[in-house]
């Protein structure tokens, strides 16, 4: 799942591909003409936009920050600000949605340094959220693996280079291909690349060292 | 699976679309562009208001300088909650709020409860925010048969659940998510009381070798077992879960059922 992929080749007739764009045109936006009409002061506009893009900024914060962490509706409410603020100064050069998307991942990121994640913890994970991940295919053990390998990602982005961590959050969290986070970030395919080959060998390194020391753990109960 | 290939099946759990999640987002868009009410009181978040918008301005002009390249990402968008803005009134007061420092542009007055007339383009889909990659009529991958499957599981659809998980199995029998999903199929039909198709998908999984859900899948096993009688062959799966899992958080409970099962042995005629 977590692979450097390349993106698909356009097919003809395709839409979600944009194979209906011709080379060098813009791919269609379907939140294009709500964030047009949100830039102008329509309200109702702007409330419909940050309603449909609500579960795509939700998912980045949540990826950054863990579903159970305190602030995730107050990061998503800032992620919000900052698009409504950022709309203004959005000319199109890229999806609507992209465009949001890139901004909830370096509000969270900011948000996470404020609450001061700075040491490793596993954070308690509600009760009725156990009960219902643990109800049917995951183990009180694979519960606790599964948070520390969210929780190697999480400080991993904590602690990369602003750059590398949106490269690696975008093609993690939100499954960007190298092309697309190319084109979300302005910079080159291969810098993407170089960028998340490091992240993802950083990243593989922490889950492989976590899951050795969850079977220390268990071995010493 | 590898450790990464969990982490991704952890994310998909973990920030997967739930119950609450629409309030969550209607509270949060109307908070942006809610009033702005007296002094001394304040909208969530109350204790961060100012380093929220600094953050924003922060986060806008980062974005503004350094620009952002024409994306050549063409997914469809999901609008989740489409048709629900028509079918759910709201009164929402819409006068635009001075957010701390910015200039105040002038009073819109109230808007009559009605839903916004902003017509969403039909082709945008409801699920899941991830694009989707594949053409119409492409059959689903196993990783989107797994998610499905455990969407429709965690809603409460166990006979939907059930049967991805089968499709998944059948379709994709050697992949990483069907592995899973015996364990997985085979928890649902224990719970609906199908001992002996439960067993023959713990069966099958542990036949394939050490895995990820091993001590669960023996676990399960066992109990399967108990339920059809079969006390030899129940009496092996624990004794294989105590002897290949010594650590295991379950050895506890095999050695109790092992005694268990030796004192009914004692106690026979």
């Amino acid at each position: 799942m977590l692979r450097l992929l390349r993106s698909p080749e356009p097919v003809q007739g395709d839409r979600s591909r944009g194979g209906d764009a011709a080379p060098g045109e813009r791919p269609p936006d379907p939140l294009r003409h709500l964030a047009a009409a949100a830039i102008t002061g329509n309200l109702d506009a702007e409330r419909t936009l940050l309603v449909s893009m609500g579960p795509a900024l939700l998912k980045v914060v949540r990826g950054v920050l863990g579903s159970a962490a305190s602030d995730v509706e107050d990061t998503l409410q800032e992620s919000m600000v900052a698009v409504h603020l950022a709309l203004p100064g959005f000319r199109g050069e890229c999806t609507t949605l992209h465009f949001a998307c890139r901004i909830a991942v370096q509000t969270a990121m900011n948000a996470r340094r404020r609450a001061g994640y700075r040491t490793k913890h596993t954070p308690n994970t509600a009760p009725s959220e156990l009960a219902e991940l643990a109800s049917l295919d995951l183990s009180p053990a694979d519960l606790v693996a599964a948070e520390r390998r969210r929780e190697a990602l999480r400080q991993l982005l904590h602690e990369l280079p602003d750059p590398q961590a949106e490269v690696l959050a975008l093609h993690v969290l939100l499954g960007y291909t190298v092309e697309e986070v190319a084109a979300a970030t302005a910079v080159p395919t291969n810098t993407v690349r170089s960028r998340l080959r490091n992240g993802l060998a950083k990243l593989r390194v922490r889950v492989r060292s976590d899951g050795a020391l969850l079977e220390a753990i268990r071995g010493g109960a | 699976m590898t450790q990464m290939d969990l982490l991704g099946a952890d994310l998909e759990r973990d920030t997967a679309v739930r119950a609450g999640d629409e309030e969550l987002i209607l509270r949060a868009a109307n908070a942006v562009l809610a009033p702005a009410r007296p002094s001394g009181v304040r909208f969530r978040p109350r204790s961060r208001r100012r380093r929220q918008v600094a953050t924003a301005l922060v986060a806008a002009a980062l974005i503004s300088v350094s620009g952002l390249a024409a994306a050549v990402w063409t997914g469809v968008v999901p609008v989740p909650f489409k048709g629900r803005l028509a079918e759910k009134p709201h009164a929402i007061i819409v006068v635009r709020a001075p957010l701390a420092g910015l200039p105040v542009a002038a009073p819109v007055p109230k808007v009559a409860p009605e839903p916004p007339v902003v017509n969403v383009p039909e082709n945008v889909l409801l699920s899941s925010p991830r694009p989707v990659r594949t053409t119409p009529e492409a059959a689903p991958g196993a990783s989107e048969l797994f998610r499905s499957a455990n969407a429709a599981r965690r809603g409460g659809d166990v006979g939907r659940a059930r049967r991805l998980y089968s499709e998944l199995i059948q379709k994709y029998p050697t992949s990483d998510e069907a592995r899973l999903a015996q364990v997985s199929l085979g928890k649902l039909l224990l719970a609906e009381g199908k001992s002996k198709e439960a067993e023959r998908e713990f069966s099958q999984y542990l036949a394939g070798g050490q895995g990820q859900l091993a001590e669960e899948a023996l676990v399960s096993q066992a109990q399967s077992l108990e339920r059809l009688k079969r006390g030899p062959e129940e009496r092996a799966a624990w004794q294989r879960l105590v002897s290949e899992h010594p650590n295991s958080v379950y050895a506890a409970q095999a050695n109790e059922r092992l005694r268990a099962l030796s004192s009914g042995v004692k106690s026979g005629p």
